[in-house]
């Protein structure tokens, strides 16, 4: 079973307005389960209008949205299921903080789910030690912490709800480097634990290529490429035509590799640059 | 779901009627409402309805957008109607049940009440809100109330909050749209249960809402300062308001419409009521 599957799926935003926008144009799309996926494209490439239809947010205006094997928009009214079904982060969710303590904002989709309060107290607090909260914070108000943490508190939020499919709209915008690499560590770790199927979408390749199992390539309203992250950096140039571009590292072996040294091209990740280097190199480092 | 509200709203184009001057187009809405107002015989309704009509086609609006702007005063045009059909005496009695009894003079007025209200709804919609860009409006209506500085009211600061104010609905419809897309994510439900059930279910949306706001303002002021904003004297501006030859003639034409309307009402002078 494939956590998520779009069969023919277009969205227009105003449609019949003269503010008429195509945001995604017929497109296919199958997310595999139990992986990392990062759907990545330029900005008005249609990543967030896939995210929000995977949760029921936005309708297609044609096309199946299909959950778990299960039609999202067959019968509309149950399409709370669905929503429990696949949790979906929106960018910057710090800004939809609202209660008087983290523990009861993060219990807010538990409690709207019906659990009992012996369940949402569970949930709450795997939740918050998922993303790498501590008890302490969970009785301040969530307007007295930090902008990393109100981020951590919003995905908790939404963990808490336990879905199966976790979508995470740009997780990591705007955050220090240490932040980032947190968050998304504690989004990866979250994802081998529970073997669900999370959906980041991000444009920062050096993140996909660290955290992704697979990537989706969106670009002007369609997807381009899909498949592993070597499957998919082999293709530099069509990357960088849709405005994309390879890691930093990758271009600096590509580099490498033209000036004639005999090293591997297939390098994403900083790690994996360093050990290909130094088995050029024949383990010896000298500076 | 939010940005269906029409009423108000500006929609792009680019007709002579998008051209015209902001102040100019003030003064024509000010004189085509006294001109609804100043209709009296049936002449002259039908002369209206030519008119509003003729505005429509010179906007170039889709009709459909021009109509979902009746949409609010739904219920305010069938009261009117409903309290003129069944209060109104008159002589020619059409049809009488129980103690209702209705009167041709009675329903003549009710739809002369229609009439009104919604000409004067899609021609206010027409020659205003929908093509005038929100900003060219608070300019116009600053200028047009620039002679009350001398009474020491503050026009310009006026102008300038209405102009904020506008710039930020759009912005706050968005974001609405947004915190409520993120509650909903959560499970939150907006649409079933009842009032009180609502109602409770709109605080998770206000109260990020609120912050956001406070925190846009607080961002704005300084943003302002640091462009060394200080009010309204002094200050130049970038798009100077000229009249073209295009006001004047739709200010003869808005002087027509009325001596137009007049002289109807006085030689056509075909009363049903």
């Amino acid at each position: 079973m494939t956590a998520a599957e779009l069969k023919n799926v277009s969205y227009i935003y105003s449609q019949n307005t003269p503010f008429m926008k195509v945001a995604v144009d017929n497109i296919n799309i199958t997310f595999e389960e139990n992986m990392t996926i990062g759907l990545i494209g330029h900005t008005g490439s249609g990543k967030s209008t896939v995210a929000q239809m995977l949760n029921g947010i936005l309708r297609p205006t044609s096309g199946d949205v299909i959950i778990r094997g299960k039609n999202m928009w067959e019968s509309p009214k149950k399409l709370k299921e669905f929503r429990y079904l696949t949790g979906l982060v929106f960018q910057y969710p710090e800004y939809q903080l609202f209660e008087e303590t983290v523990y009861k904002d993060i219990a807010f989709g538990p409690k709207n789910m019906g659990l009992a309060e012996e369940a949402i107290e569970r949930r709450v607090r795997e939740a918050a030690r998922f993303v790498g909260l501590s008890d302490s914070i969970l009785e301040k108000s969530p307007f007295d912490i930090s902008g990393g943490q109100k981020r951590r508190v919003a995905i908790a939020g939404v963990i808490a709800m336990n879905p199966k499919n976790l979508v995470l709209d740009e997780p990591a915008a705007g955050l220090d480097p240490r932040g980032r690499d947190e968050i998304l560590g504690r989004i990866r770790e979250y994802q081998q634990q529970t073997h669900s199927t999370v959906i980041m979408i991000s444009h920062s390749m050096e993140d996909m290529a660290l955290y992704c199992d697979k990537l989706v390539v969106m670009h002007e309203s369609k997807p381009i490429m899909a498949g592993t992250c070597e499957e998919v950096f082999s293709r530099a140039e069509e990357l960088e035509k849709a405005g994309l571009s390879v890691p930093q590292v990758t271009k600096l072996m590509m580099e490498l590799a033209n000036m004639g040294y005999d090293v591997n091209t297939s390098v994403y990740t900083i790690e994996e640059a360093k050990k290909e280097l130094l088995r050029v190199l024949g383990g010896e480092v000298k500076c | 779901m939010l940005k269906d509200i029409t009423l108000g709203q500006f929609f792009p184009g680019n007709s002579v009627l998008h051209k015209l001057d902001p102040r100019i187009k003030i003064i024509i809405c000010i004189a085509y409402i006294v001109g609804i107002f100043l209709c009296d015989s049936l002449a002259a309704y039908i002369f209206l309805i030519a008119v509003t009509v003729l505005l429509m086609m010179i906007s170039q609006l889709p009709i459909k957008t021009v109509l979902k702007g009746i949409q609010p005063v739904v219920v305010i045009i069938i009261f009117t109607a409903l309290l003129n059909v069944l209060w109104r005496g008159g002589e020619t009695e059409l049809f009488s049940f129980w103690i209702i009894t209705i009167y041709l003079e009675g329903v003549a007025s009710a739809i002369f009440m229609m009439i009104r209200i919604i000409a004067l709804v899609i021609g206010t919609c027409i020659i205003l809100t929908y093509t005038t860009s929100p900003i060219a409006l608070t300019d116009a209506i600053e200028r047009l109330l620039s002679p009350l500085r001398i009474f020491k009211i503050p026009v310009h600061e006026f102008a300038m909050m209405m102009t904020i104010a506008l710039r930020f609905i759009p912005t706050l419809i968005e974001e609405t749209d947004k915190i409520m897309n993120a509650q909903k994510a959560r499970g939150s439900d907006f649409s079933t249960g009842s009032l009180a059930e609502r109602a409770k279910a709109l605080v998770p949306v206000l109260v990020p809402l609120f912050i956001s706001s406070f925190r846009r303002a607080d961002e704005l002021a300084v943003a302002m300062e640091c462009r060394c904003y200080r009010g309204g004297s002094g200050r130049t501006r970038m798009t100077q308001l000229r009249l073209a030859k295009r006001d004047f003639l739709f200010m003869f034409l808005t002087a027509l419409f009325i001596v137009a309307v007049l002289l109807i009402n006085q030689y056509f002078p075909i009363y049903i009521a």
